[in-house]
């Protein structure tokens, strides 16, 4: 697997941002009682910041330009 | 009374004037060959000055004056020590065994005779110089 | 419900389980490998949740609200860096291959075994925690599920009265389905295929049977999130809706921390997703999938937490909601299929963490011991598949013995997530030395050697003795007041350390004294060659392998045509090929190049190539080769020329040192000559400056004896005029001889080399020496041939020859009737001339130095006559320029010496 640089940057980009909403004190901002459409806000924010990222992985994994050779051994699968 | 000098050297020339300064001065005089027969003459009669010569057959000069010097009985003999070594370091050699005095070749006869009556004791310079002048 | 049901449909779920799992080896043998997929993969990494997930993540909620998800957003943080990470990890696991975490770190730092027992060590007494927590969760939530409809005394119920309880007859279940799994052969390549299936089958149902308890409970009790939520809220429950109720986020952080690490440095863990991985590009769909899956797993763990508050009130054992929820609403078939849920995710992770640390005892702590107290004589022992096997059986069996007793005797006060903390701890321990050595060359073995030991006591000092502790295990009094009374070192405020989580609290000191002791080691150690090597075969993995992508690499075991290459290129191709053949024939067969390769194979290769290239490299290169040729050949070929490089130039700096040796001694030597020449040149001074002082003496005195004593007798004034006169010549000869021997030394003499009579020259130095010869009343005999040929020679300079051996001879002749006689003879070109004199002779000892200059010696008891000591110096010299020689012997008729000296005729 050829790993570029531009992957590790999104990573750590994704990594650093996961970081940040995990991580005090940015949740003391959305760590309140709250309900919000119904649900609690930090239950809100947390599940959806999740899913966000958890997005942000599968963007970074897709092969955006992958060598001829790649897509055969992946068509494989 | 007369002292008795022991002239201790193997050039038979040198031996030669040495006696006859010493013998000039007053002095009685026996002459060795070599550092063996040194010895022998002073265990014969310690003499009151010995001049030495280092570089000699059999048993150097530096020898025999250790050997004088460790004999209790030959205290007061004086050594003056005649060498043709002129490094400083052999002077404090000599010294260093108990040699009273050390004059290196060439010297002068009146410097001897002076240093000799010197460690005797005596006034005065060699008893030629008075008839000399 | 009734316990014969469960049980039932236990037995039967644990028997679909085996089914797969032999069907998924079975696929793997035919070659059309059921796991060499993204999902199968992703879905085995989900081992990752267990009942602490199922059970416990519910009971945490309904506890202190959000605090279950640290847990898991951990682990998807470290998937969202997977490239730096997982590939890196991945890739070393493929080309060293690694069957554990503590093969990993073991082979990192210079395949120290002792570092590997260490790690097996503390990964089963970190694990067994775990483990207990497992059966603890199957065994409650059995009791749980057929209690509820009354318990009728059939199955596990009636086995106590046998002594036994349901927790144990549950350990010995998994220790059996364990061993069917996971040890039914030994695969070379540690592969487990038909468990990986198995493992993937386990975290669909226990997703699906969590998921069905969540709908229920938020569609099918509620109205939704939002109703199950307003309802909540009305219900007093808001504080369970937050991360923190105002106490700070210290915990959380830590747990997030934690969990990063664990989802590495687990054991279980790390050999799902590092070793069983079968192929790099499946980590591409598995690292947002499992993530996903975590989310997932997630989403009702709070509104099932709520429904369980809601439906009793606060009261009843919040980690079992899953089951209690769902029976107390009636759901009893939904009851028992969270159950299944629960039970396969116990199952799978004990299974998991059976095989992988059954592996590692085996590997790293039995087999090493065996092999290095000799119980075992390996060389001679052919197969030892059956005793490895019986190890890992015995292993497995030990460990789930383990987890039950630690069960029985220590967990009983925990909750199921307080436990497993307790194991994630005992896990981040490895961290450092993993991260650290994967991104650090420096990493050395003492380092992390030290740093692992120091975390793993610091760990049981502050999180395993406690749970002892307050199982009664140890007096409750050592938590309190510390050890001994010693309030210093309480175990939960250690060094006066307090106002923070238990959890927090160790990990802060665990970690401190192993990172600390890892980097300080580390830094302060010299790391030897072989850690230095895998030290860079680790962290630069990539450098080794990112240009393969090509080439068939990721091969699962060797051909006998790739053995019988790589052993061509060492034994020469012919000889490997012969040999290979006959080796297949020798069996029956035919030789098939693209089979596989068995031991039997690998023998025949290891051998051939020992004794090519020893047998430490064959093994090398052999595993190489087993191990799916990610290091290729030509790798190999490039750390052997490295290593020949290094020895030749090892040979080289040693050719140097020697050369710097020799060349030392040569300088010493010379410095020896230099100052050997000094002193000699320094004793030929002195000796000048004495011999001319000498007749100086003399001249001096008797100078001014004259002048002192003017009344001196006339014969004395004539003896000692003569004296000064002799002397003075004496004097001057020396300064002749002086600058004479000088001249020859230096090579400035002049010459005039001629044919040359001899005889007016022996004539002339007989006659120059008259006086002599009669003051010392000497008889000289001249005993020539009337005509002697010429000889090609200086004449001057033979006339000195002459003169000197002449003049020695009558002055050491000191005999009474002294006789010096002169002779030629011409002989072979050369004419040879002896002086022969009848004194006392040369001693033998003394006739090679005679002609040396100065040298003079005692010859006797009496005065010794003085000669300038230069004068036979001289005439070796001259005769030396002149092409003859000059020696010394004895006088043959009688006492003396014999000069004889010969020169070329010309």
């Amino acid at each position: 697997m050829k790993r570029t640089g531009r992957k590790n940057e999104w990573s750590l980009t994704l990594f650093a941002v996961g970081v940040m909403v995990f991580f005090p004190p940015l949740m003391n901002l959305f760590d309140k009682p709250t309900l919000v459409l119904g649900v609690p806000l930090a239950y809100l924010v947390l599940f959806g910041a999740w899913g966000v990222i958890i997005a942000g992985i599968w963007l970074g994994v897709r092969p955006s330009a992958p060598p001829p050779s790649k897509t055969a051994r992946d068509g494989g699968e | 009374m007369a002292h008795s000098v022991l002239i201790v050297e193997d050039e038979p020339n040198i031996a030669l004037s040495l006696q006859f300064i010493m013998k000039r001065a007053g002095h009685v005089v026996r002459v060795a060959g070599d550092g063996d027969a040194a010895l022998q003459a002073m265990a014969a009669a310690a003499p009151d000055v010995v001049l030495l010569d280092i570089m000699l057959p059999k048993r150097d000069g530096l020898s025999v004056c250790e050997a004088i010097r460790a004999n209790a009985a030959w205290k007061g003999v004086k050594i003056l020590v005649l060498s043709a070594k002129s490094r400083e370091s052999d002077r404090e050699k000599a010294l260093g065994l108990g040699a009273d005095d050390y004059l290196t070749k060439p010297y002068s006869t009146r410097d001897v005779c002076d240093r000799v009556n010197r460690m005797l004791g005596l006034e005065g310079g060699c008893g030629p110089s008075a008839g000399a002048v | 419900m009734q316990g014969g049901l469960v049980a039932l449909v236990s037995v039967a779920y644990l028997g679909m389980l085996f089914a797969i799992a032999s069907f998924g080896d079975r696929r793997a043998e035919q070659g059309r490998s059921l796991t060499n997929n993204p999902y199968i993969y992703a879905l085995s990494i989900a081992v990752f949740c267990t009942s602490w997930t199922f059970y416990g993540s519910v009971g945490l909620a309904a506890r202190s609200g959000l605090d279950f998800l640290p847990i898991y957003l951990g682990p998807t943080l470290v998937f969202v860096v997977w490239p730096v990470v997982w590939v890196k990890i991945i890739r070393i696991c493929k080309v060293n291959r690694i069957t554990s975490i503590a093969d990993f770190i073991s082979s990192r730092f210079g395949k120290s075994s002792r570092l590997g027992g260490l790690v097996a060590l503390i990964a089963v007494i970190g694990t067994t925690p775990y483990i207990s927590l497992q059966l603890k969760s199957v065994a409650t939530s059995f009791e749980i599920i057929t209690g509820t409809v009354g318990a009728d005394g059939w199955g596990l119920g009636a086995l106590g009265a046998f002594g036994l309880d349901t927790t144990f007859v549950i350990a010995l279940a998994l220790a059996v389905f364990s061993i069917l799994f996971g040890t039914r052969h030994i695969d070379a390549s540690e592969h487990h295929e038909g468990i990986v299936a198995a493992i993937a089958f386990e975290s669909i149902v226990k997703l699906f049977a969590f998921l069905a308890v969540g709908f229920f409970v938020t569609f099918g009790i509620y109205d939704g999130f939002s109703d199950l939520f307003h309802k909540a809220r009305d219900a007093g429950l808001q504080k369970l809706f937050t991360v923190s109720d105002g106490g700070g986020y210290a915990d959380w952080v830590t747990m997030i921390l934690l969990s990063m690490l664990a989802i590495i440095c687990l054991p279980r863990q790390f050999y799902i997703t590092a070793v069983e991985n079968a192929d790099e590009n499946h980590l591409r769909k598995a690292v947002w999938l499992f993530p996903l899956y975590l989310l997932a797993i997630n989403v009702f763990v709070l509104p099932i937490a709520l429904g369980g508050h809601m439906a009793f009130g606060g009261t009843g054992n919040a980690d079992m909601f899953v089951l209690t929820v769902p029976i107390h609403h009636g759901q009893e078939t939904l009851a028992l299929f969270a159950f299944i849920g629960g039970l396969s995710a116990a199952t799978s992770m004990v299974i998991v963490a059976a095989i992988a640390l059954s592996t590692m005892v085996c590997n790293n702590i039995v087999v090493p011991l065996l092999v290095n107290r000799r119980w075992v004589d390996l060389e001679r022992q052919g197969d030892l598949t059956g005793l490895l096997l019986t190890i890992r059986r015995t292993a497995i069996v030990g460990v789930l013995i383990l987890g039950y007793g630690y069960y029985r005797f220590a967990s009983g006060s925990y909750s199921l997530v307080t436990i497993g903390l307790v194991s994630f701890a005992a896990a981040a321990q490895f961290a450092p030395a993993i991260i650290g050595g994967i991104f650090w060359k420096g990493a050395s073995l003492k380092g992390a050697m030290t740093g692992l030991a120091l975390g793993a006591a610091m760990w049981a000092y502050t999180l395993l003795l406690p749970s002892f502790a307050q199982s009664g295990w140890l007096p409750i009094r050592f938590l309190d007041y510390g050890p001994f009374g010693i309030e210093f070192l309480r175990p939960y405020a250690l060094f006066g350390m307090e106002g923070f989580g238990t959890l927090s609290h160790a990990l802060f000191w665990s970690m401190l004294v192993n990172i600390g002791a890892f980097v300080i080691v580390s830094l302060l150690d010299r790391q030897s060659t072989i850690e230095r090597i895998q030290g860079a075969l680790f962290v630069d993995v990539f450098e080794h392998t990112e240009d393969l992508r090509d080439e068939r690499f990721w091969r699962g075991s060797a051909t006998v045509g790739a053995l019988r290459d790589l052993t061509g290129r060492f034994v020469g191709e012919d000889r490997a090929t012969t040999a290979f053949q006959s080796f297949a024939l020798a069996q029956g067969r035919e030789l098939a190049p693209d089979s596989a390769a068995d031991s039997r194979w690998l023998d025949l290769a290891e051998k051939m190539l020992s004794g090519a290239v020893g047998s430490a490299t064959a093994r090398v290169m052999i595993g190489s080769v087993v191990k799916g040729g990610i290091v290729r050949l030509d790798e190999m070929y490039k750390i052997l020329d490295e290593t020949s490089q290094a020895i030749r130039y090892s040979r080289m700096l040693e050719t140097k040192s020697r050369e710097l040796e020799d060349t030392t001694q040569q300088l010493q030597s010379a410095n020896e000559r230099l100052k050997e020449l000094d002193s000699l040149k320094d004793d030929f001074l002195n000796t000048i400056s004495h011999e001319l002082r000498t007749p100086l003496t003399s001249i001096r005195a008797f100078s001014e004896i004259l002048t002192d004593t003017p009344d001196i007798e006339s014969g004395q004034r004539t003896h000692f005029l003569d004296v000064i006169r002799t002397e003075s010549e004496r004097l001057t000869r020396l300064i002749d001889q002086v600058l004479d021997l000088a001249k020859l030394e230096a090579g400035q003499m002049e010459w005039s080399v001629e044919a040359v009579d001899p005889c007016p020259s022996v004539k002339g130095a007989v006659a120059a020496m008259d006086a002599l010869i009669r003051e010392r009343k000497v008889a000289v005999i001249l005993d020539v041939p009337k005509s002697l040929p010429k000889v090609r020679a200086d004449r001057d300079q033979l006339m000195q020859v002459m003169i000197n051996l002449l003049s020695n001879a009558v002055k050491f002749c000191r005999n009474p009737n002294g006789e010096v006689r002169i002779e030629a003879d011409v002989r072979d070109g050369f004419l040879s001339i002896s002086v022969t004199d009848n004194g006392d002779g040369i001693p033998p000892e003394h006739r090679d130095g005679v002609f040396e200059k100065f040298h003079q010696f005692n010859r006797g008891s009496d005065r010794m006559p003085r000669g300038t000591g230069l004068g036979l110096a001289i005439c070796r010299h001259i005769v030396t320029y002149l092409g003859g020689d000059i020696r010394v012997g004895d006088n043959p008729k009688g006492s003396g010496a014999r000069f004889t000296f010969t020169l070329p005729t010309a």
